[in-house]
């Protein structure tokens, strides 16, 4: 099935690769030197969309990094262009660039806008989770002291009544519910960002939500 | 720790594996509620915890424990590499088997507390 999919997203980026060497060609006419010089390797446009075709094989902080190079070859140019005189060539490299700036902001907007963005709101949820499943550790590590300390009973110093006992309960049911969502998103999303961060996001609020519930059990210890 | 992992089997056994535990987690945790519904009383149920079940306990705390180290690693990836990312889905299924293990204990606890009792 994956397979399939990554064939697909394949072709489909072939053909985009195609129909923009036909215009670069078009534009560039006979002044092949330029054209080879501006046109960015083919590796940079699959790695562009490396984490879906090529399975998550890097972590999002590294398409920053990819995309740099294409930026600095767009101001380069612009820069190069900028000297009127200079080179002979340079409207066709500014026609060039402008193609390229022009793919950037529109053809590539989408996915810088999917890629970049959702992948640094990804790394901020994981680090919020991060902070959460520390404290989350630790009061369940809390819980652990304390009942190896009470050497008669476990938890015989709970102080909550049954309807407190019966809404932690049905919170925790209900976070469990919601986490199974959350691996649903996570196993239907592992190909895209949009179902990682789902999955993600549902999974901070089920730690957040547990650990709310060892908040007020560790308080409640005598 | 750059290597790099298979990462959309990874994600995706991450996912169900996390899934199967969390499937009973639901079942036990509905059983509690259950129980108590039925007029039964967990915090008083909790007194007749004997030495094993209090051990059980203390073992599922420990589990429950790990995630605190698990999400450190899965946050760590971002920089550090798919490997993080493999060790933090161990250490976080860990943690989950955890749950699945206390709210169980409970659950047996609840069930019969009067075989329970010392």
């Amino acid at each position: 099935m994956f397979e399939k999919f990554e064939k697909t997203l394949y072709i489909q980026y072939t053909n985009r690769i195609f129909i923009n060497l036909i215009r670069r060609t078009r534009i560039a006419g006979k002044n092949k030197k330029a054209f080879f010089r501006l046109h960015p390797p083919q590796h940079r446009y699959t790695t562009r969309i490396g984490p879906l075709a090529q399975g998550l094989e890097h972590r999002p902080y590294k398409d920053l990094t990819q995309k740099k190079p294409y930026l600095i070859l767009c101001v380069a140019s612009i820069r190069e262009a900028a000297v009127p005189g200079s080179n002979p060539g340079w409207t066709n490299k500014f026609v060039e660039c402008w193609t390229v700036t022009f793919q950037i902001l529109f053809y590539q907007g989408l996915r810088l806008y999917l890629f970049v963005n959702l992948d640094s709101i990804l790394v901020l949820v994981d680090g919020f989770r991060a902070v959460i499943g520390i404290l989350f550790g630790l009061f369940a590590l809390a819980i652990y002291w304390k009942v190896r300390n009470d050497s008669d009973l476990a938890m015989s110093s709970f102080q909550l009544n049954k309807e407190e006992i019966k809404q932690d309960y049905r919170i925790i049911l209900y976070a469990n519910i919601m986490m199974v969502f959350a691996l649903v998103a996570h196993i239907l999303g592992a190909m895209n960002i949009i179902g990682l961060l789902t999955g993600s996001i549902l999974r901070t609020v089920y730690i957040a939500v547990i650990a709310f519930v060892l908040i007020r059990w560790v308080r409640n210890f005598r | 720790m750059g290597e790099k992992l298979p990462m959309i089997e990874l994600e995706i056994l991450f996912g169900v594996v996390n899934l199967l535990i969390y499937l009973p987690a639901i079942y036990f945790t509905h059983r509690i509620l259950q129980h108590l519904e039925e007029d039964g009383d967990v915090a008083s149920a909790m007194f007749f915890i004997k030495k094993d079940a209090e051990k059980t306990f203390r073992i599922s705390a420990i589990l429950v424990a790990l995630v605190l180290v698990g999400e450190v690693f899965i946050y760590g990836s971002h920089f550090r590499g798919d490997v993080y990312l493999g060790i933090g889905y161990a250490l976080v299924t860990i943690a989950s088997l955890g749950v699945l293990y206390w709210v169980k204990t409970l659950t047996s606890v609840t069930a019969n507390p009067s075989e329970t009792k010392e």
